[in-house]
């Protein structure tokens, strides 16, 4: 759209509009009304020289009538001529021949010779008439007047016509002053200025009215920014002080943001990582879990893929991606979550629940699932396995005389020992208290059993030193064989513990296999 | 005062000036004569000039017993201005102030015509009733008479 000239602005503006209007209707009606006017008084001129003609013509044919004597009406006829009155005068008595200039005129102007002649019956006293007066009065006094009057009608009506738009222009100019206004306060509100309070003095309802409704729309867009500012605050407090990582993605699953959560979780700051693909902040295995074969992010709920740190280093990602629209622009959200310490801590927890806390060994129920494993890796080889559930002899009276403390050391110093003792693939664990039971898997022949079973007796039987002095245990073993002595765990473990005691019968730091 | 007008002010004077001339009535320029005339029945006789112009001026004038009815002759501007010119010495403008003011003074006001044929027709319904007329047309008009010639 090409600009527009100063004149047009001009012309396209309230005031030139009016001024446009303005000089449009007196173009038409000026000349109209002054034309009118001029011809009504040119009009009454001209009447009042014939009403006046006439008249004096009247009267000088009664002055003539009185005394018509030649001598007499030639005086009377000389005085008017020297008067000015009249511009010509001629008498012709009933006698005199008449020539055919001797003529008159009844319109002003007619003629053409300027003069308005007037022919007057000229009666005596009783009604006869004795001749004929033709009076010529001067018409150029009255035309001159005419023209006057129309010299002057037409500089009053140019006048004001001037007069006119210059009015129009100063009153259109400070008509439309409180809707400039308005135009200038509509267009800071354009360019976002809204603080500034909007005060338009007029005195024109319609106009003062716009201002109301103006100043009205800009209150509420303060209010509606200060909404917003604040809606944003709370998102942006909400996405910073998240403990989850929030990044979006665009359609191309480029990144568009990242909340400081996230910038921590994978050691990229904001700035170096906008723009670039989410696929590489997880290892390239994982990237078909993420990306459908279209190249959009897959929709995941609480998903773990292995992350990839700025360092490098691979991390355990917990992701959840929803999709999102706004207007026809789609975007994805994603939830990260570093799940690296809950694995640590389930680790630690599964730990926890199989083994021993104090020895560090495998607990009843561990030892439980490796005998299971044991006898099917026997059954499946073909061989033997032997249980040896040991009881430690002696260690009640440490543990009542020198302390819960001391009878600690010494079941952690007994699990020491009894891995020692023991093969690679054999399993230890404590039961509880001073009992341990030892699972021998892929055994060709009992002996091999008895063989550990005199290691660990001679382990035991060592001397632990407690506060700088030496004390000795010993222990007593009960083996079961399986699959002899039982086909399961439960027998195994019920059979060995048997045999414990038949061992402990026998005097203690000895060992015996279960019989029936 | 002289004033200053430029050609294109002087060509818009001159135009219009040029067509309020051309609106203004034609008239002959040679001498015309009027005629008074009532109805060939009518028992007015004769009137005189003074008598003409006192009854058009609004006076009452009794002639032969009869209390006479000017009719005013419009049919034709020219004769309107003739017996203006001629009879009652004054412009059509005055005449009408004239008549205006003797009106409100309680006088008659003569009975205007712009039709001849009804002009002729009062003059014949009304025996009182006289009116003007130029004397060429007068003569040659039927059953009217002519009873003055100022």
């Amino acid at each position: 759209m090409r600009p527009l000239t100063r004149t047009k602005r001009f012309f396209y503006s309230y005031t030139g509009r009016m001024l446009l209007g303005m000089l449009t209707i007196h173009t038409i009606l000026v000349p109209l009304v002054f034309v009118s006017v001029l011809l009504m008084l040119q009009s009454d001129y001209q009447s009042q020289f014939v009403n006046n003609a006439r008249s004096h013509s009247y009267l000088l044919a009664n002055l003539i009538s009185e005394d018509p004597r030649p001598a007499k009406i030639k005086s009377i006829i000389n005085d008017q001529l020297l008067s000015g009155q009249v511009l010509q005068a001629e008498f012709k008595g009933l006698a005199d021949p008449v020539n055919d200039n001797f003529s008159e005129d009844f319109f002003f102007g007619h003629g053409g010779d300027k003069i308005y002649h007037i022919i007057v019956p000229v009666r005596s006293s009783n009604d006869q008439l004795i001749g004929k007066l033709r009076v010529g009065f001067d018409e150029a006094p009255v035309e001159e007047h005419v023209k006057q009057t129309y010299r002057w009608g037409m500089l009053v009506g140019i006048g004001f016509i001037v007069l006119s738009l210059l009015f129009v222009f100063f009153f259109g100019h400070l008509l439309t002053r409180s809707v400039r206004q308005l135009r200038e306060a509509a267009r800071r509100i354009a360019h976002g200025d809204i603080n500034e309070r909007l005060v338009i003095s007029t005195t024109i309802n319609e106009v003062h009215d716009m201002a109301v409704a103006l100043e009205n729309m800009r209150g509420k867009l303060v209010f509606r920014e200060q909404e917003i500012a604040l809606h944003a605050a709370r998102q942006s407090a909400v996405l910073n002080t998240a403990d989850e990582g929030i990044i979006t993605l665009d359609e191309h699953c480029l990144i568009q943001s990242m909340n400081p959560a996230a910038e921590n979780i994978f050691g990229f700051r904001n700035e170096e990582i906008l723009g670039t693909p989410f696929t590489r902040l997880l290892v390239p295995g994982d990237i078909g879990r993420f990306l459908s074969p279209v190249g959009e992010p897959i929709p995941l709920s609480h998903q773990e893929l292995t992350g990839l740190r700025r360092s490098g280093e691979k991390f355990f990602l917990l992701l959840s991606i929803s999709e999102g629209k706004v207007s026809d622009t789609r975007f994805f959200t994603v939830m990260a979550q570093d799940n690296s310490e809950r694995h640590i801590f389930e680790t630690e927890m599964e730990y926890l629940a199989t083994h021993d806390n104090l020895t560090g060994l495998p607990n009843r129920a561990l030892l439980y699932d490796r005998l299971q494993q044991g006898i099917t890796q026997c059954a499946r080889a073909r061989k033997m396995a032997a249980i040896l559930f040991i009881d430690l002899d002696r260690f009640k009276i440490i543990n009542d005389t020198l302390g819960h403390a001391a009878g600690d050391i010494v079941l952690k110093g007994v699990a020491e020992r009894l891995r020692g003792c023991l093969r690679e693939g054999d399993s230890v664990a404590r039961n509880g208290g001073d009992e341990f039971t030892v699972v021998l898997p892929m055994l060709n022949d009992p002996g091999d059993a008895s063989v550990i079973a005199q290691k660990v007796l001679a382990a035991l039987t060592q001397s632990f030193i407690l506060n700088n002095e030496e004390f000795f245990i010993g222990g007593s073993i009960g083996i079961s064989l399986y699959p002899g002595d039982g086909s399961d765990a439960d027998q195994l473990l019920k059979n060995a513990d048997i045999a414990m005691y038949q061992a402990k019968a026998a005097g203690g730091n000895t060992y015996r296999f279960y019989s029936d | 005062m002289e004033h200053d007008i430029t050609p294109v002010k002087n060509i818009i004077f001159i135009v219009i000036f040029t067509c309020a001339m051309l609106v203004t009535p034609m008239a002959h320029a040679e001498e015309q004569r009027i005629a008074i005339v009532a109805s060939t029945r009518s028992g007015i006789k004769a009137i005189s000039a003074k008598e003409v112009r006192r009854a058009y001026l609004g006076a009452s004038i009794v002639l032969n017993g009869i209390e006479i009815k000017p009719l005013l002759n419009q049919t034709d501007k020219l004769v309107g201005e003739v017996f203006l010119q001629k009879v009652l010495y004054m412009s059509a403008e005055a005449y009408e102030r004239q008549l205006l003011s003797r009106k409100f003074g309680g006088a008659g006001h003569p009975k205007p015509f712009e039709n001849l044929e009804d002009l002729l027709a009062a003059l014949q319904g009304d025996d009182a009733t006289i009116t003007f007329m130029l004397y060429e047309k007068a003569i040659n008009t039927p059953d009217i008479r002519i009873i003055g010639n100022p």
